[in-house]
């Protein structure tokens, strides 16, 4: 009796976490670097559902055959700005791989940012005409040394270059 | 456009080795104009598609088809004989040169 009255209690407690993981998630983030809280293994991640796939070039995040997704905290950490970016299915995998940006064969020493989804977007539109890409976000340093800001960039908005070196620690995530 | 591209090397400030040249996505990066006024960085800045002539090229001396990612772009800023420079960031990656018609690709971007 005393065994299932344990089990009963137990079982109440996980429900009440549950329920208020989210918001414990979003206030913890916010102190926390960057994809690098210890709730990353518990709350930010959340398994992927392979029968969510979502076609290429729809921005949607899932992918069949990821195991884990880093879900965005709410806010963005002070010092550090979020920006969007639109990568080709290789380099998606090697995100989900990896859990780090990483240099292509064919690609500059650093990465290009929109400041805005629309702007990743609109590159998107241009660099993969047949519609297959994929949308990730990062939360960037705004110190970092090599970071460079470009007012306008092929006239989508604000756009940010980091080297790779800068981008160690910054963990990207796709956009849902 | 045919363009002639010299990448810098990494001990003068450029990439550690260029791109491939090849494939999908295709290089792209910002183009700045030699003759150009404008400050730095520009109010708008254009990337610029570079893809590789395998036959013709070197490691380091391309020989490459050019041409702006968006079609909204100042095409008209692509002329002939024109001088650009490549950039990642704010660093100069490499120079290059827009062909005239007829011209041999073996003539230098100095």
């Amino acid at each position: 009796m005393a065994a299932m009255k344990r089990t009963i209690l137990l079982l109440s407690v996980l429900l009440a976490m549950a329920g208020t993981a989210p918001a414990s998630a979003a206030l913890l983030g916010e102190n926390s670097p960057p994809g690098k809280s210890f709730l990353n293994t518990s709350i930010e991640q959340v398994a992927g559902d392979v029968n969510r796939e979502m076609p290429p070039g729809s921005g949607g995040a899932w992918l069949e055959g990821a195991a884990e997704f880093s879900v965005a905290p709410a806010t963005v950490r002070q010092g550090y700005s979020r920006a969007y970016r639109a990568v080709s299915e290789a380099e998606y995998q090697d995100i989900l791989r990896t859990g780090q940006f990483r240099q292509g064969p064919n690609s500059l020493e650093g990465k290009w940012f929109a400041d805005s989804l629309e702007g990743a977007q609109g590159h998107a539109r241009n660099l993969f005409p047949d519609g297959k890409f994929r949308l990730i976000e990062a939360d960037l340093p705004n110190n970092a040394p090599s970071l460079f800001r470009q007012p306008n960039l092929d006239g989508l908005g604000p756009a940010r270059y980091l080297h790779l070196d800068d981008l160690n620690g910054v963990t990207p995530r796709p956009v849902r | 456009m045919r363009a002639v591209v010299e990448w810098i090397p990494k001990e003068q400030g450029g990439r550690s080795q260029p791109p491939a040249g090849v494939g999908s996505p295709p290089y792209a990066t910002v183009v700045r104009f030699a003759d150009t006024k404008e400050p730095w960085p520009p109010p708008v800045a254009w990337s610029l598609v570079v893809e590789k002539d395998e036959a013709q090229s070197e490691r380091y001396r391309w020989i490459a088809d050019v041409h702006f990612l968006m079609k909204e772009a100042p095409h008209d800023s692509l002329r002939e004989g024109r001088r650009f420079e490549l950039y990642e960031g704010n660093k100069l990656v490499a120079r290059g040169r827009i062909l005239t018609e007829g011209e041999p690709p073996a003539a230098s971007t100095a």
